[in-house]
C-alpha cells in the first residue's frame, strides 16, 4: 500500500511538472489556448455523462439540455438581473440539478431504447424552448456575458482562464472518484451490472438512478456555465442534438466507466474535429470512420487500449524476472 | 418468522403458486422441493418481492411484506440467491460482497464527497467484514478477480457471501448446489449448517435430494403450484403422493 501511494504521488508530481512546462510554453498560443479551454469544459461535461452512462448504465442522448440549462442560467442571471458571477455559477448548477431530477423522475422507470428516446426528446424540448422563448432572445442568443472575476481580477486572458479550468477539472475529477469509490458509487455500478440483483440486495434502484442523473446534470451544467462565461456569447446553435451526440462520442471514444476515458475522449475528439477541418466536406466521413473503428475494435475506448498495452508490458516484465531468478 | 397464508399467484390462466400456506420458524432450515415447474422459484420470487401476490398474504416478523418493493423486503431482513446466477459480473469479487453491505451502512453522497471521518471508518469496517465473509466462503484469494472469472461453484458461493453481507435474518437459497461437483456439495452442506448456527433461518430450494434430506428440518413439496406435503425429511421420502409426483402416477391414480 505504502509503495503504491508513493508511486501515485510521484506520478502526480511528474504530471504537474509537465503540465506547468506545457502551460509556460503555451502562453502566447491563442488558438491552442482556446481549444484547451474547450477541452477542459468537455472533460467535466463528459465525466458527468460517464457517472450516468459509464457507471450507472443509464444512457442519455440529450445531455445538451443540461449544458444549455447551465449556460443559460448563468448568462441570464448575470446579464439580465446583474447577479454576481460567483452566485450565478452555483445557481446554474442548481437549476441543472433540478432539471436532472425532473428528467430522471420518468427516466428512472425506463430502460435501453425507451430511455434513449426520452433523453433525445428532453434535448429537443430544451432546444426548442431556448430557440423560441423571448426571455432567451430566441435565435439571437445572449451577448456580453461577463467574464469570471477571481480575487479582483477578471479571467480575461485565455491563459488564466485555462489555469482556472484545469483546477476545476481536477476538482470535479476528485469528486467523481470519491463518489465512485463509495457506497453510492457501488450502488450505481450494481444497477449498471444487474438491476434485479441490486434491488434484491436492498438498493433503492429508482432513487439511485435519479441521483446519478442529478449528479451528471450538475457536471454538464457547470461546464455549460463555464462555456457561457468563457465565450461571452451563447445562442441555441451550440445546444443542438449534435452537441449531445458529441458528448456521447467523446465518452465512447475515450472509454466509459474509467478515470481517464472522458479526459482522453474529450481531448482527442476536440483536436480531431479541428484537424479534420482541412478535409472540408469530407470531414464528417473521416470522423465517422474513426468513431466506427473505435466502437468496433476498442469496446473500452482508448483508455481500454492503454490498459491492454500496459498489461502486456507488465506480463513481459514478469517473464524476464522469472528468467532472472532461474 | 415467515408465514405464508393461502399465497396465490396467477400468470394469465396459469396458477403458478396455488393457495400455499406454511410457517418457517426461527432457526430452521426449511426445504422446498418439487418437480420442474412446480412453482418453487416463483414462490421465492413472491417472498423476495419480484412478483406480487394475486391473493393471500406473506408475513415476515409479524409484518405484511407482500406488495413491498424488493429493496424494502431486503431492508426488512430477507436476502436471497438466484437459481440463474445474478452477480455483478464485471465488478470484483470483493466489490460484489461490499454491495451486499448496502443496507448495513449509512454514508450518503455528501459524506462520500467530503470523505468524512465517519465515512472512512464505515468503509474500513465494510472492507474488514467483507474479507471475513469471503474467508468464510473460501473465496479470500479471489477477492480482486472479476466475478465473471470465477467457476460456477465459486459464483454460487459468492452469491451466498453477498447475501450474508446484508446480515439477513432469513436467507433464501435458490438451488445453491446446481452445477457443483460432489466435493463442493459436501462443503456446501457444511456451510449451510454453519450459516444456520450463526442464527440465520434458511429457506432452501434444491434439486439435490441427498443434500436436502441431510440439512433440512422440515420440507414442503410443491407440485403444479399446490402444496402436497409438509413434513420431516424421513416422512416426506415415504409419502406416496410425493413419490408419484416425482415418478409419475398411474392413469387412475
Amino acid at each position: 500500500m505504502q509503495q503504491t501511494r508513493k508511486k501515485t504521488i510521484l506520478k502526480a508530481a511528474v504530471c504537474l511538472v509537465l503540465l506547468a512546462a506545457a502551460l509556460i510554453g503555451l502562453r502566447n498560443q491563442q488558438y491552442l489556448l482556446t481549444l484547451l479551454n474547450f477541452v477542459c469544459m468537455y472533460m467535466i461535461s463528459v465525466s458527468g455523462l460517464d457517472i450516468l452512462f459509464g457507471y450507472s448504465g443509464q444512457i442519455s442522448l440529450g445531455h445538451a439540455a443540461f449544458y444549455a440549462s447551465g449556460a443559460y442560467t448563468s448568462a441570464l442571471l448575470t446579464t439580465k438581473l446583474g447577479v454576481p458571477v460567483w452566485l450565478a455559477i452555483p445557481a446554474a448548477c442548481l437549476v441543472s440539478l433540478a432539471l436532472g431530477i425532473i428528467v430522471a423522475l420518468p427516466a428512472s422507470k425506463l430502460i435501453h431504447h425507451f430511455l434513449a428516446l426520452l433523453t433525445i426528446s428532453v434535448g429537443q424540448l430544451v432546444y426548442i424552448l431556448i430557440s423560441r422563448a423571448s426571455f432567451t432572445n430566441a435565435m439571437t442568443g445572449i451577448r456580453s456575458i461577463p467574464n469570471i472575476p477571481l480575487f479582483g481580477y477578471e479571467l480575461k486572458s485565455k491563459y488564466f482562464f485555462l489555469i482556472f479550468m484545469i483546477l476545476m477539472v481536477a476538482l470535479f475529477l476528485i469528486i467523481k472518484q470519491c463518489i465512485i469509490h463509495s457506497r453510492v458509487g457501488r450502488a450505481f455500478q450494481a444497477i449498471r451490472e444487474n438491476p434485479v440483483a441490486a434491488g434484491g440486495i436492498g438498493i433503492n434502484v429508482q432513487k439511485y438512478k435519479i441521483m446519478a442523473f442529478a449528479i451528471s446534470a450538475v457536471y454538464t451544467g457547470f461546464a455549460g456555465a463555464m462555456y457561457a462565461h468563457f465565450v461571452g456569447f451563447i445562442s441555441p446553435e451550440t445546444f443542438t442534438s449534435a452537441q449531445s451526440v458529441m458528448f456521447m462520442t467523446m465518452l465512447l471514444f475515450g472509454g466509459m466507466g474509467s478515470f481517464s476515458g472522458p479526459l482522453i475522449g474529450a481531448a482527442i475528439v476536440t483536436f480531431l474535429n479541428e484537424t479534420l477541418q482541412v478535409l472540408g466536406s469530407y470531414r464528417m466521413m473521416v470522423y465517422g470512420a474513426f468513431i466506427l473503428a473505435v466502437l468496433l475494435f476498442l469496446p473500452h475506448g482508448i483508455s481500454g487500449l492503454i490498459d491492454i498495452v500496459k498489461q502486456s508490458l507488465f506480463k513481459n516484465r514478469g517473464k524476464e524476472d522469472r528468467h532472472a531468478d532461474a | 418468522m415467515l408465514t405464508l397464508d393461502q399465497a396465490t399467484i396467477q400468470f394469465g390462466g396459469l396458477t403458478a403458486v396455488d393457495h400455499v400456506s406454511f410457517t418457517v420458524e426461527k432457526g430452521q432450515i426449511f426445504g422446498v422441493i418439487g418437480p420442474n415447474g412446480a412453482g418453487k422459484t416463483t414462490l421465492f420470487n413472491l417472498v423476495s418481492g419480484v412478483h406480487k401476490l394475486t391473493s393471500g398474504s406473506i408475513r415476515f416478523l409479524d409484518k405484511e411484506i407482500s406488495g413491498l418493493e424488493p429493496y424494502r423486503i431486503a431492508e426488512s431482513g430477507i436476502a436471497r440467491t438466484y437459481q440463474n446466477i445474478n452477480l455483478f459480473s464485471n465488478l470484483s469479487v470483493l466489490e460484489n460482497v461490499k454491495i451486499g453491505r448496502h443496507i448495513q451502512s449509512r454514508s450518503g453522497l455528501a459524506a462520500a464527497i467530503f470523505r468524512t471521518p465517519a465515512q472512512r471508518r464505515e468503509e474500513a469496517a465494510i472492507q474488514d467484514k467483507c474479507m471475513e465473509l469471503l474467508t468464510f466462503m473460501g473465496l479470500e484469494s479471489k477477492a480482486d478477480l472479476p466475478a465473471k472469472n470465477l467457476s460456477y461453484g465459486e459464483q454460487r458461493r459468492l452469491e451466498i457471501a453477498r447475501a450474508m453481507a446484508s446480515e439477513p435474518q432469513l436467507l433464501l437459497l435458490d438451488e445453491p448446489a446446481a452445477g457443483m461437483n460432489s466435493t463442493e456439495k459436501v462443503e456446501l452442506t457444511e456451510m449451510i449448517r454453519n450459516i444456520r448456527n450463526m442464527g440465520i433461518t434458511i429457506l432452501l430450494v434444491e434439486h439435490d435430494m441427498k443434500l436436502v434430506m441431510k440439512v433440512t428440518d422440515l420440507i414442503t413439496v410443491l407440485n403444479f403450484g399446490k402444496m402436497i406435503a409438509l413434513d420431516t425429511p424421513q416422512k416426506v421420502q415415504n409419502n406416496p403422493e410425493v413419490i408419484s409426483a416425482y415418478l409419475g402416477g398411474g392413469i387412475d391414480a
